[in-house]
């Protein structure tokens, strides 16, 4: 296996992924579902089998180019009908409501009392915080929303007029 | 698995660590933050290649010229993306208004073939819970949703406030409790 042919398929192979990319949608870029992640671990696997070993550039395209085309195909479905991006993606989890931990979204989500203080810790909220908290949320992509009570919301320019001064 | 390979995988592992570090440090910052397509990809790839390198599937040269290759064409692309406009939209993409003035552009999802639901997951996740709260969403070319807000949604700042309130001249930081220093930041 010569240093050239690794080269050139090297060069060949981001090339041409950089179109396969270009035609995906973005969001495969950041990766936001679960799908986006597993379909680059699959291609960085499909990447290095035509690196180097014995696969050639027709399967190495047919690999990588059905790939893109499955998720393109199914980024397209999921946009039309809601009971199928449901089976896709999954529905987000509530996890923490008015001030406490929602132990249905707790359990489904199968998360411990530490990932879900973990996970408030994340958008800043310590245990002192959790009162302010209106809804707890963990989202497909695993990340977590949290939303405030109406009063512990931040104060935005347009409360100017009710300021209270100390 | 005796000794002498499980030497010859670390001194492997080694010397692949630090090529890849000043690979990576001659790429520049955006390899790591603000994510393009091809930024992925040459995550992805150098990745592949490390690994056969560290299991010793492949040989030192073989993985190196393919690490150099990778990452030759990452700042070949990078250049060209710079120096020109039309090589920019081309590799890197446009892009995508999702929301305009709290009104959803259907066609912007649909451009982007986006369900209405993972946008307003995208919202959520940056505590927005009101759409006409937004100004401007954009999906980014890599993937990300950026939120600009009506001027009347955002946090009131200083300025907001009375003049006194203003100055704040007294809050200064001593030197030693600054962020911001030329020591604080490496430069001389």
């Amino acid at each position: 296996m010569d240093p050239l042919r690794i080269a050139i398929r090297a060069a060949f192979a981001f090339f041409f992924l950089l179109a396969m990319l270009r035609l995906a949608h973005k969001q495969s870029i950041s990766e936001t579902t679960t799908f986006d992640f597993v379909l680059s671990l699959i291609i960085g696997d499909l990447i290095d089998a035509f690196m180097f070993a014995d696969v050639n550039a027709t399967q190495f395209v047919a690999a990588t180019g059905t790939l893109v085309i499955a998720d393109l195909l199914v980024k397209f479905v999921t946009f039309h009908s809601d009971s199928l991006q449901f089976l896709v993606d999954g529905r987000p989890t509530i996890i923490f409501k008015d001030g406490k931990p929602s132990e249905p979204g707790l359990s489904s989500e199968g998360l411990s009392k530490a990932d879900l203080l973990a996970l408030l810790r994340l958008k800043c909220f310590d245990e002192e915080k959790h009162h302010e908290i209106r809804l707890g949320i963990l989202e497909d992509s695993g990340e977590p929303s949290v939303l405030r009570k109406a009063q512990y919301k931040i104060a935005q320019k347009r409360d100017k007029g009710n300021l209270r001064l100390e | 698995m005796d000794t002498h390979e499980l030497l010859m995988t670390a001194a492997r592992s080694l010397a692949i660590y630090v090529l890849m570090l000043i690979v990576i440090r001659l790429l520049g910052k955006r390899t790591i933050g603000n994510f393009t397509a091809f930024d992925l990809l040459v995550a992805l790839m150098l990745g592949e290649v490390v690994d056969e390198i560290i299991y010793g599937d492949v040989t030192f040269l073989q993985g190196t010229v393919a690490i150099l290759v990778v990452a030759a064409a990452k700042y070949g692309t990078s250049w060209l993306t710079y120096a020109s406009d039309t090589m920019r939209k081309l590799c890197e993409g446009q892009p995508t208004i999702l929301v305009e003035k709290g009104e959803i552009s259907d066609r912007g999802l649909r451009s982007e073939i986006m369900n209405k639901k993972e946008l307003l997951a995208a919202l959520r996740l940056q505590e927005i819970d009101d759409l006409r709260e937004v100004k401007l969403a954009v999906l980014e070319v890599d993937g990300f949703v950026s939120v600009i807000k009506e001027e009347w949604a955002e946090p009131i700042q200083k300025s907001d406030l009375s003049k006194s309130a203003d100055q704040g001249q007294g809050d200064e930081p001593p030197p030693d409790k600054r962020t911001d220093t030329k020591e604080a930041l490496g430069l001389r």
